[in-house]
């Protein structure tokens, strides 16, 4: 069973540090729960297939403030970067440019279905 | 009955995640209304509700927060609704925008419970006390009762804007910065900087006389008005304000401000301008001796 702190580890975060922002650990269950039905990381993609600089910047904008929140902090730093990239850009980067942030969406989509399936348990 | 009425919090936001965690942290103290983006922020303002305060993000689709603060500053509706803007940017110039276009204070991702919870709480408290206040308020700006005081909360930028024509008249006007106010955040904690702010407006105050005027203008930014006093007096003046804030540190720790003035200027807007490059001035200028 994933602990909190096994799956801050596993997303780049500190549960230590998560904890002196948000209240309870519940709390943070509950919303990172609720991170997998987030539609920034979809509307990142549909607006990348779209060729849409603007709405990209939008998406990727978002996901990095929730990921921020919840205390992801690779999926922050690889939607940061990403943020500045677009920031102002008049096209689309190459698809690289996505990839650290498909990576650790993945990564922290599948750390909270273990850490809730332990949860579940 | 109004006492008994939850203020009501308007949170615009496009992520219903951080609608709802912002809910969630400030409790179930506050009624909210929400909104998606900037066009359903208009919507909802236009709409007549009783509305405290308002959490307002910045980058949102259809129409961003800027719009939302220009169109609540021309509507009026910025003075009497507090909003805190929230950004995951720590970009001094998007803070300064909105501040400028009315914003009262910002909120930064990623959210800390206490900080949000205290900066809502606070600001509400500001707005309620204004409230009471404004007639004292302006009995003391026009000169009428010289026993108002607003020593702990002094009025928001709102009320320049709001009462431009008073304020066109003043002769000096300086505007006032605290330097390397995020570093003071980031090191000794928020609570920390709230308190020296506060500390920082008392000391001011203790340097002015009723007759002048602080206002606060953004979130560590101040503009001292005087209405009746010599051009010589009133860069002196600053230069004593300065001083004064220097060599009064709270609980050991050094606090510095940087100032500048505008005197005699033909319009207040040319007298801010004049006021706030004067203060980059003197900014720089220290920045340039530290290097």
């Amino acid at each position: 069973m994933m602990e909190l702190t096994d799956f801050y580890a596993a997303v780049g975060g500190d549960y230590n540090l998560v904890l002196t922002r948000l209240p309870s650990a519940s709390l943070i269950l509950r919303f990172l729960g609720k991170f997998p039905h987030d539609p920034s990381w979809d509307a990142l993609h549909r607006a990348w297939k779209e060729n849409d600089v603007e709405t990209a910047f939008r998406a990727v904008h978002t996901l990095k403030g929730t990921s921020a929140n919840l205390g992801l902090d690779a999926l922050y730093q690889a939607a940061s970067d990403l943020t500045e990239q677009l920031r102002n850009a008049d096209k689309l980067p190459g698809d690289a440019a996505l990839a650290p942030v498909d990576q650790a969406y993945h990564t922290a989509i599948d750390s909270i279905h273990a850490l809730l399936a332990g949860d579940d348990q | 009955m109004d006492v008994l009425r939850k203020k009501t919090i308007l949170i615009t936001d496009d992520s219903a995640l951080n609608r709802e965690l912002l809910t969630e942290l400030l409790g179930d103290e506050y009624a909210y209304l929400y909104a998606e983006d900037g066009e359903q922020a208009i919507s909802v303002l236009s709409a007549g509700h009783t509305i405290d305060l308002m959490l307002l993000d910045i980058h949102m689709p259809n129409m961003d927060g800027m719009e939302v603060l220009r169109i609540m500053g021309e509507s009026q509706w910025i003075g009497n609704i507090p909003t805190v803007v929230i950004s995951a940017d720590h970009d001094a110039d998007v803070i300064r925008q909105a501040s400028e276009l009315g914003a009262v204070d910002y909120i930064a991702r990623p959210f800390t419970a206490f900080f949000v919870q205290h900066r809502v709480k606070n600001t509400l408290l500001m707005y309620e006390n204004q409230k009471r206040d404004i007639t004292s308020f302006w009995d003391h700006v026009l000169g009428d009762d010289r026993q108002a005081e607003l020593l702990t909360h002094i009025p928001f930028r709102a009320y320049i804007d709001r009462y431009a024509a008073k304020f066109e008249k003043a002769k000096g006007v300086a505007m006032i910065d605290v330097d390397d106010f995020k570093q003071v955040n980031d090191r000794y904690g928020h609570l920390f900087g709230d308190a020296a702010l506060e500390h920082i407006v008392s000391v001011v105050r203790s340097c002015i006389r009723r007759e002048d005027m602080l206002t606060r203008y953004g979130g560590d930014e101040f503009m001292l008005f005087f209405w009746d006093i010599a051009e010589d007096d009133f860069f002196r003046k600053l230069q004593t304000i300065k001083q004064c804030v220097a060599a009064h540190p709270l609980d050991g720790i050094p606090l510095q401000i940087s100032i500048g003035g505008a005197y005699g200027e033909s319009s207040l807007k040319q007298a801010i301008d004049t006021a706030d490059k004067a203060m980059y001035a003197d900014k720089a200028q220290k920045k340039g001796r530290k290097a």
